[in-house]
């Protein structure tokens, strides 16, 4: 048995001798890329479209608007109903005539309605709010909450071969993220959830099992090892709490990285309308935390 | 023109009336729905034989440590408790296994096989008993007072649960062992061969 990373001293167990096997295969799935996360919530800087003026002596001539419509391409003075040329100046249109001018709406015009309604509607439940606040920043060793899970982001460290369990980088260089992580939940939480709850920001040439970067479009997931056997850390039971490597491959030309950006993702828990089936859905970032990023040491070479 | 529109309206009005009364049929009747898709539990006790439609299930015994080896995984490090059944099981009307098996604790919270469990019970004949063993693993304080599901398929009608009768003196000795429980398809130790 290896050990990617003791806890401490205390709790470091005597190696055995077993063989080791193949972890198992997990499928990776396409997501976008990791400076980037896809549901991260950025502040989107606000460009401003420039103004501008046309000088009145270098207008353009005005063009006589196209007719878009029936209505539009009657001739002068024949502006419809509701128009006041026939003398119907001051009427207030009548509801029918509303009514009958709604059914003569474009396709276009009824889709522009719609949206606008949609937009309405949106603005009652907080729609037209303002999203993206500021994500805090944490200081490794903080224990988060970020459902399901309590999180404690520790150490990272880089290394292009780590125990035996774990073959030797095929691109490079291991980058790991080394974290405390509970299930709060009643539940058990499988891989998926897992590999969602952090992100890495900050480090160039990042592939996923394939050899794709994951800036051209690669998984940007890491691997899961549980750090006291470098076994593939799959489900984590409710209330057990797990010492996790999170590992990540970067190509060998890159920089290995001496600092990066830990996003750490949450989680909610919704319900399948259809089969009422239980599932943890990506909701956001609710933290970042900075760490330095040493080299990875066997646990007996670690001070 | 209007009463074009006026007939859509009632469509569209009757559509969501429908689309809500089912919604809320489903509703409400969705805790009565999860009771039928529950299996049938049987239960039992360890040492007890457990006959299913599948065939009978006796676990003969019940080892704990918070590390295990196996011939087939790397050691296994479990920051609780592995908790190990050895069971047998003789299969009643066609050649199976016991595929699928979690702990449940005393609040009824799963812990499954999957990922990190261990599992060894070959596939056996009718009437012929096979000695099988999983290792899960599941808190330590969530050990006491445990209960082993075990079936033949994860969407069995059907399932076994027994309880481990797992004390609080008896769990806390297993977490503090040192020495790892070595795991090898043979028979329980009870048969003298192990």
């Amino acid at each position: 048995m290896d050990v990617i990373a003791a806890a401490s001293p205390g709790e470091r167990l005597s190696s055995c001798a077993v063989s080791s096997t193949s972890p198992r295969d997990q499928r990776p799935e396409p997501l976008a890329g990791p400076g980037e996360p896809p549901n991260a919530q950025h502040e989107t800087p606000q460009l401003e479209t420039p103004q501008l003026e046309t000088p009145q002596h270098e207008a353009a001539p005005q063009e006589t608007p196209k007719a878009r419509t029936p209505a539009d391409a009657r001739p002068a003075g024949d502006a419809g109903s509701d128009a006041p040329a026939r003398g119907a100046s001051a009427r207030t249109p009548r509801p029918k005539a509303v009514l009958r001018r709604a059914g003569t709406l474009r396709t276009k015009q009824l889709t522009g309605l719609a949206a606008a309604a949609v937009l309405a509607v949106s603005a009652l439940f907080g729609g037209l709010e303002e999203v993206a606040p500021d994500v805090p920043r944490e200081d490794p060793g903080t224990t988060l909450s970020a459902a399901p899970f309590e999180v404690t982001v520790t150490r990272a460290a880089s290394a292009p071969q780590l125990t035996e369990q774990i073959p030797a980088s095929v691109y490079g260089r291991y980058v790991l993220v080394f974290a405390e992580v509970t299930n709060t939940s009643d539940e058990p939480v499988y891989t998926s959830t897992l590999q969602d709850l952090l992100q890495l920001d900050g480090v160039e040439g990042l592939l996923d099992s394939t050899g794709t970067l994951v800036s051209e479009g690669g998984d940007d997931r890491p691997q899961i090892y549980h750090a006291l056997d470098s076994s593939r850390l799959s489900v984590v039971g409710p209330l057990m709490t797990y010492s996790i490597a999170f590992v990540w491959e970067q190509q060998e030309r890159a920089t290995a990285p001496t600092e990066l950006t830990v996003w750490i993702a949450g989680h909610e828990h919704r319900l399948s309308s259809f089969d009422r089936s239980g599932q943890w859905d990506y909701s956001g970032i609710v933290a970042t935390v900075d760490l330095p990023v040493a080299e990875w040491l066997p646990p007996e070479d670690e001070t | 023109m209007i009463a074009r529109w006026g007939s859509r309206l009632r469509v569209v009005v009757v559509v969501a009336c429908f689309l809500g009364l089912g919604w809320w049929i489903n509703d409400a009747t969705a805790g009565l729905t999860a009771r039928l898709d529950e299996p049938h539990v049987r239960a039992g006790v360890v040492g007890e034989p457990v006959e299913t439609r599948f065939g009978t299930v006796q676990v003969t015994e019940v080892q704990g440590a918070p590390y295990i080896v196996t011939t087939t995984s790397v050691g296994l490090v479990s920051p609780g408790i592995w908790l190990v059944a050895h069971f047998t099981l003789e299969p009643a009307r066609e050649p199976t296994s016991v595929y699928w098996a979690e702990l449940r604790d005393a609040e009824d919270r799963a812990y499954p096989l999957l990922g990190r469990g261990q599992r060894f019970c070959p596939v056996s004949n009718p009437g012929i008993a096979v000695a099988c063993w999983v290792a899960i693993e599941m808190p330590v304080e969530g050990a006491v007072g445990a209960s082993l599901v075990l079936t033949d398929y994860a969407d069995a009608d059907e399932v076994v649960r027994i309880d481990l009768g797992l004390d609080a003196a008896t769990v806390e000795r297993w977490a503090q062992e040192s020495e790892p429980l070595i795991m090898t398809p043979t028979l329980p130790s009870e048969w003298g061969t192990s």
